[in-house]
């Protein structure tokens, strides 16, 4: 009796902190942990538009055998494995080229790489849509001059993931190019000057001051950019609709094709369980190897 | 930071990362060239740098002919201002709470919210569909707009942007006889300021660019949003026609482009920040 009063007038001191807390939270309940909880029930369901009844592991014992989730899963990892090291080094790059400039320069030559990003994966892919046309393609077409015979770019299973990644690349790297252009920003020049004096080589001050000193960005950009590649969905839902024969397909947009397209709730729900398994890995992973090397 | 040397090196490099800046930037040209070009046009070989005979039938055909591409700039815009406007007070309101406010199950409840931040929302796309479906907001802007308000990662920088701000001024005013809204109000939103700006761009370039979610819930023509118009035109075929005629498409695309651009220039700096805030300190 004690303890529930002491309960009871605690609430009521804190009676603003819950004014504050309660809105958000009730949406955030309803629209973000709700369907979180019913996607891992769901997918213990055989449930389509039609029914609704227990399977057990039947969805998950189904999804491992479909070639689609098998391709999806490969193709999720294949786009993690290239664009996140690629884009992470390509912008380093870009970044420590431009980041000596004046601020000016500076500032267009960020903007000119952001734009993409700003004006969104829809618009870019629609255009890249019409430049990869094999037969009016203006890609083709340049490639023609050189004596390049004309490619099905999204249409071939061989071409279509470099495709794929080239629209991501031109797409994405500008906001890394922001974070690398703010991280050198930070670093204090005298360090670099010293090493100079000291007589360290460019490449020495770059892999012994400015790489170490930019790891927290790094880590960042890295974690960040695993995590989109997961969720890759846009780009392949305009360009390639996950084809040719799931050459493309990812597991965010087979979730969407299997539930949206082919009505199999139960299905799209033990996938989705699988992409949130795969994201907490990796997120744990990146975690543990960060603060771990941070104790050392 | 003032100039540093460039080597013959840097030279060579500033070259190279010249022209990659110049192909980013190639497509949007082709775009904008594309959207004057009558369907013959969009395919001819070679294709025409320069469109010989400029037209603004796609635009016609888009802004009325067939589409309501003003309608979808101004549900866009509607649907993308209040998210952020909603956004940033949730997540100021939950992040104050979080940095400054005792109670009950706090750890957990923010730890609840940072695991969401690795959520990928395809995979709670059916029941949130379905619950947004039960709700009736289906081809409604609540129905784009609610579930992307409460955004972890913002919920997370504004308790980090709040906890070092003293806890003397929220004191001080307490013992003056302040109430807890006018606190809110008056000390801890114009101190948040900075961090709500920084934000509030990337918030609107987030919910202006949430086309998955919109394609799902908006499914009325007059409902959608510039993108999903977009996305219609590049994927299908219009008016009879049996092949894709880009040329509505990418005229699509520049009206979708040109507020977001034009916004982007003006408010850079805050781009610039809203970006770094979560990596780089300073």
């Amino acid at each position: 009796m004690q303890a529930l009063k002491k309960v009871v007038t605690n609430l009521y001191k804190q009676r603003w902190a819950w004014f504050f807390i309660i809105p958000g939270y009730i949406i955030f309940l309803l629209f973000n942990i709700i369907p979180t909880l019913r996607t891992v029930y769901t997918s213990f369901f055989d449930y389509n538009l039609a029914t609704m009844e227990f399977a057990g592991l039947g969805n998950y014992i189904k999804l491992f055998g479909s070639q689609a989730f098998r391709a999806s899963v490969r193709n999720t990892l294949l786009f993690a494995v290239i664009i996140t090291p690629l884009s992470t080094v390509v912008s380093l790059l870009i970044a420590t080229t431009i980041f000596p400039l004046g601020n000016k320069a500076q500032s267009v030559y960020r903007g000119a790489f952001f734009l993409p990003n700003v004006i969104g994966g829809v618009i870019i892919s629609a255009i890249w849509l019409w430049i990869f046309h094999p037969v009016y393609g203006v890609l083709n077409y340049v490639l023609s001059l050189f004596g390049v015979q004309p490619l099905l770019w999204l249409a071939d299973s061989k071409t279509v993931i470099f495709s794929v990644v080239l629209v991501i690349m031109s797409w994405t790297c500008g906001s890394l190019i922001i974070l690398y252009v703010a991280g050198l920003g930070n670093i204090d020049p005298c360090l670099m000057e010293a090493a100079k004096i000291d007589g360290a080589s460019p490449a020495q001050v770059f892999f012994r001051i400015t790489l170490p000193l930019l790891k927290p960005v790094t880590t960042f950009i890295v974690t960040t950019q695993l995590i989109n590649c997961f969720q890759l969905w846009e780009v392949i839902y305009l360009l390639t609709d996950g084809g040719p024969v799931n050459a493309s397909t990812t597991l965010a947009f087979d979730i969407y094709k299997k539930a949206f397209l082919l009505g199999d709730y139960g299905l799209a729900a033990a996938e989705g369980v699988m992409l949130i398994v795969l994201c907490a890995l990796v997120s744990l992973t990146t975690l543990r190897m960060v603060s771990g090397k941070e104790e050392k | 930071m003032g100039k540093q040397k460039i080597g013959p090196g840097g030279a060579v490099r500033l070259t190279i990362v010249s022209v990659m800046g110049i192909l980013v930037l190639l497509p949007l040209y082709w775009m904008v060239t594309g959207s004057f070009k009558v369907m013959k046009a969009t395919m001819a070989v070679p294709p025409e740098i320069f469109p010989q005979n400029p037209t603004l039938e796609n635009y016609a055909f888009i802004f009325g002919g067939h589409f309501p591409a003003f309608r979808w700039l101004f549900n866009s815009a509607l649907i993308s201002l209040s998210a952020t406007f909603l956004s940033l007070l949730i997540c100021t309101m939950l992040g104050y709470a979080f940095a400054k406010k005792q109670f009950y199950g706090k750890n957990v409840l923010f730890v609840l919210v940072l695991v969401t931040m690795m959520l990928p929302r395809q995979s709670v796309l059916i029941p949130l569909f379905q619950m947004v479906k039960k709700l009736g907001l289906l081809n409604t802007f609540v129905g784009a707009i609610v579930p992307i308000i409460v955004w972890p990662y913002g919920v997370f920088m504004m308790r980090q942007f709040i906890a070092p701000l003293p806890n003397e001024l929220i004191e001080s005013a307490t013992i003056d006889g302040a109430s807890e809204l006018r606190i809110f109000r008056q000390i801890i939103l114009p101190l948040s300021a900075p961090a709500l700006s920084a934000l509030g761009v990337i918030m609107f370039m987030n919910s202006w660019n949430d086309f998955m979610w919109q394609s799902v819930v908006l499914r009325e023509v007059e409902s959608w949003t510039i993108n999903v118009g977009v996305a219609v035109l590049a994927k299908n075929t219009i008016g009879g026609s049996n092949t894709i005629n880009y040329g509505y498409a990418m005229a699509g695309g520049v009206v979708g482009a040109l507020p977001v651009t034009l916004i982007f220039f003006a408010l850079q700096k805050y781009f610039v920040k809203g970006l770094t805030m979560g990596a780089v300190k300073g």
